[in-house]
């Protein structure tokens, strides 16, 4: 039999520029000796090479094939009511983890995303209840649910596409989502929630709130303005806000930035330590202002939009009629085309909610 | 002399390639997930990161059409708290100096400051703006591709028009849906194909080139496990276990405990097997078909066991009562839902009554900044993707510092 190579040509990762947490190819075993005397003792070392980059791949392959066998056999099915995702589990003896904050890590090597909870269906329905049903505002649910706005929203538009697809008898998939949920972590109606809501048509000033909320309904998006560095000069006797800062990024304060900034002003009088009455009352003053600037806001709009041509109500469709130019709009025959130029799109950019 | 293994597959384990998709093998890959060799050039290294991190997103873009999205600016959010925004102005921070009187801010805020907030793991946030992107984040899609497919073949609308488009980004607010079957054939286990053999014509070009020496997939697979010593096949899976009322968990898949010899973990798989047929013999024998004693090939007396296991049976059908009725209160079980079709359906793509597919709970998250209704196959983009301190929202199997060495890659080959 011919020397063995001293070095195997595919095990080896030295001239690789990335390596893994574990060694990607183990030596692979010594070939049975058998194997060359079928061969009559003819292998070349060329043939002994190749014998051994093959028994490599081999390895490579049967490796996956155990793992799958083995320890893959923890994520076949799903543990019901848990979620199962790799990061649970210890990459060497494939046992599961009891520590808390190993649950809800899909990717064991980035231990930076970890899954966020989903909303349990009875919650949805009662996001749903609280808006279309009682007539709430969208940010006075928000603040009672602790769910943020634009979630809030998105569940009523929704649940309005599911209770029309009920009323059309359309079927729902609604094994799909209980499911799928029995899989994923889930935050569900706090009882303390369902329990007031019965008693809410007694006294609907005082709505009841979420202990824990199901996400941070203050977060503050971060201004690009508000990324550079600023050296402002103050005496040490100014005291410097956060309505200052904002003044010189050109931003408004964070305190009228945030999603709720009238939370702000009720946490402000529950601390000085204001009659209960009181605190209602202004907090009944607040969301009236909120509705009423809201109502402006879309007058305003509206009056622009009326200004700016005729327009034609025709069952489905508003045409608004303005005055053009021939020739500077529509497609011409004979005209090359645009489309080509900088600025024209062909994928559209944005669809319009009929 | 044994038949060539697949290329593809072995090009996939070498390179510890993760895909967007919800297979085994890139469960396997995701476990092992390649890490930048600090060891070389500043060049070769963001040249690696780039190559590793692009093999999973974006896989079917062009380097000029992930280009044409990539931003240098970062989306994040500063969580602010309600009380501390209502307790303070703010001026604690510039007391002093500028810097907090004494040089530090007192309480809980500094703490939170101190954790960073991983801005390089929004490097590939561009592309989750997409609109197959969000149908596979969505869990509309069992992979990547197979959501390109759907948007190209019709079977999803934005705003309730159908869009043809797999590269048209999502605006805050949209809302995008896929057709319900769709769903339901991507996210379920396919059709059982009777007398279909994998990869048959390939195995049929082998056969004749083999002859009498060659061996099925089947009996490579027994070869190979002899040859590495591994353990059998485990024969019991989660479903038997809870008809039986056991706890899931509690079986051990694993593949041993730590230090386990190869004997060991066979002894294992053997013990399993004996069990299984314990059972076997414990069913026939309700059923009055066998009543002779045996001794298994491997020694073991299953009459004796039969008693044993009889024994127990009692008390895990009880068990098995008590968790179902605890089940219930949660509503959990979608296997009784109404809505699911009870009956075999054979003009469905998916198996029918519809299944889970396999390895689907270690994939099974939706991002933050997607709402989705899976009742009607619905979903809403809320917002871009943010990171926030310690957290990022884009789903990325990397870490902070492959992003880091991508990022600057992608800065530097800019217009």
């Amino acid at each position: 039999m011919p020397p063995l190579p001293r070095r195997l040509p595919v095990a080896l990762p030295s001239r690789r520029a990335f390596t893994t947490s574990r060694p990607l190819l183990k030596k692979p075993p010594a070939p049975a000796e058998d194997n060359s005397s079928e061969e009559g003792g003819r292998l070349t070392q060329q043939g002994v090479r190749a014998e051994l980059h093959k028994e490599a791949q081999r390895r490579l392959v049967a490796d996956y094939e155990k793992w799958v066998e083995t320890a893959g056999q923890n994520f076949k099915y799903p543990l019901f009511n848990e979620p199962n995702y790799a990061g649970s589990y210890d990459p060497i003896t494939w046992e599961r983890k009891q520590l808390m904050g190993a649950q809800d890590v899909p990717f064991p090597a980035n231990r930076h995303f970890r899954v966020h909870p989903v909303l349990s269906d009875e919650f949805r329905e009662a996001i749903w209840e609280s808006v279309v049903e009682k007539g709430r505002s969208v940010r006075q649910t928000s603040m009672m649910f602790g769910v943020s706005l634009e979630r809030v929203a998105a569940v009523v538009r929704l649940k309005a596409v599911e209770k029309k697809w009920v009323e059309k008898e359309k079927p729902l998939a609604t094994f799909l989502t209980k499911c799928l949920a029995s899989m994923m972590p889930v935050t569900h109606l706090p009882s303390h929630i369902t329990d007031n809501a019965s008693k809410d048509s007694k006294d609907s000033n005082k709505p009841a709130r979420a202990s824990r909320n199901h996400e941070n309904i203050q977060e503050l998006l971060v201004h690009p303005f508000s990324t550079a560095q600023a050296f402002i000069p103050a005496s040490e006797s100014h005291r410097f806000t956060r309505e200052d800062a904002g003044k010189h990024f050109g931003l408004p304060a964070t305190d009228d930035a945030v999603p709720h900034p009238s939370l702000i002003q009720l946490a402000r009088d529950q601390n000085a330590k204001m009659d209960q009455r009181e605190l209602v009352a202004r907090q009944a003053e607040r969301d009236r202002l909120e509705v009423e600037k809201k109502e402006e806001g879309e007058r305003k709009k509206k009056e622009i939009a009326e200004k700016s041509g005729t327009v034609v109500e025709n069952g489905r469709w508003q045409w608004r009629l303005q005055e053009a130019e021939t020739g500077k709009v529509g497609i011409r025959y004979g005209v090359p085309h645009q489309d080509r130029k900088r600025g024209q799109y062909k994928v559209p950019r944005k669809v319009v909610v009929p | 002399m044994p038949p060539p293994t697949n290329k593809n597959l072995v090009y996939l384990l070498k390179n510890g390639i993760v895909r967007q998709n919800w297979q085994p093998l890139s469960l396997y890959n995701l476990t092992r997930v390649p890490r930048v060799n600090r060891s070389r050039t500043i060049y070769q290294q963001k040249f690696t990161a780039k190559k590793l991190t692009r093999k999973y997103h974006g896989e079917k873009l062009t380097t000029q059409q992930w280009k044409n999205l990539f931003k240098h600016s970062l989306a994040s959010v500063v969580p602010m708290t309600t009380g501390q925004l209502a307790e303070s102005d703010g001026s604690q921070y510039g007391a002093g100096r500028g810097s907090g009187a004494n040089g530090r801010v007192p309480g809980k805020e500094r703490e939170r400051e101190l954790q960073e907030t991983p801005y390089m793991l929004q490097t590939y946030a561009p592309l989750e703006r997409r609109l197959d992107m969000a149908v596979f984040r969505a869990m509309f899609a069992s992979s990547a591709i197979q959501a390109r497919q759907f948007v190209v073949h019709g079977f999803v609308e934005v705003n309730g028009q159908k869009m043809k488009y797999p590269q048209y980004l999502l605006n805050p607010g949209d809302m995008f849906s896929v057709s319900l079957p769709k769903i339901l054939f991507a996210t379920g286990q396919p059709k059982a194909q009777h007398g279909r053999v994998r990869n048959s014509h390939r195995e049929k070009k082998l056969q004749e080139k083999l002859g009498d020496a060659y061996i099925s997939p089947k009996q490579r697979r027994e070869q190979n496990r002899i040859r590495f010593n591994l353990p059998p096949k485990d024969p019991y899976h989660t479903y038997s276990a809870l008809a039986k009322g056991e706890n899931p968990q509690s079986i051990n898949y694993g593949a041993g405990k730590k230090g386990d010899s190869p004997e060991r973990i066979r002894q294992r798989g053997l013990e399993a097997m004996n069990k299984k047929k314990v059972e076997e013999k414990h069913i026939k024998k309700i059923k009055g078909e066998d009543t002779s004693a045996a001794v298994s090939e491997e020694g073991v007396d299953v009459e004796k066991e039969v008693a044993e296991f009889e024994a127990s049976d009692d008390a895990a059908a009880e068990a098995g009562e008590r968790k179902v009725a605890k089940k219930k209160t949660g509503g959990k079980e979608w296997w009784n839902d109404e809505n699911l079709p009870k009956d075999y359906d054979p003009d469905v793509p998916y198996r029918t009554p519809w299944k889970p597919r396999n390895f689907l709970s270690a994939f099974a998250f939706i991002p933050k900044y997607l709402e989705v209704n899976h009742n009607t196959g619905h979903a809403i983009y809320l917002r871009h993707p943010v990171a926030r301190p310690g957290q990022s929202e884009v789903p990325t199997p990397f870490d902070h510092e492959t992003h880091r060495l991508a990022y600057n890659w992608w800065l530097r080959s800019g217009r």
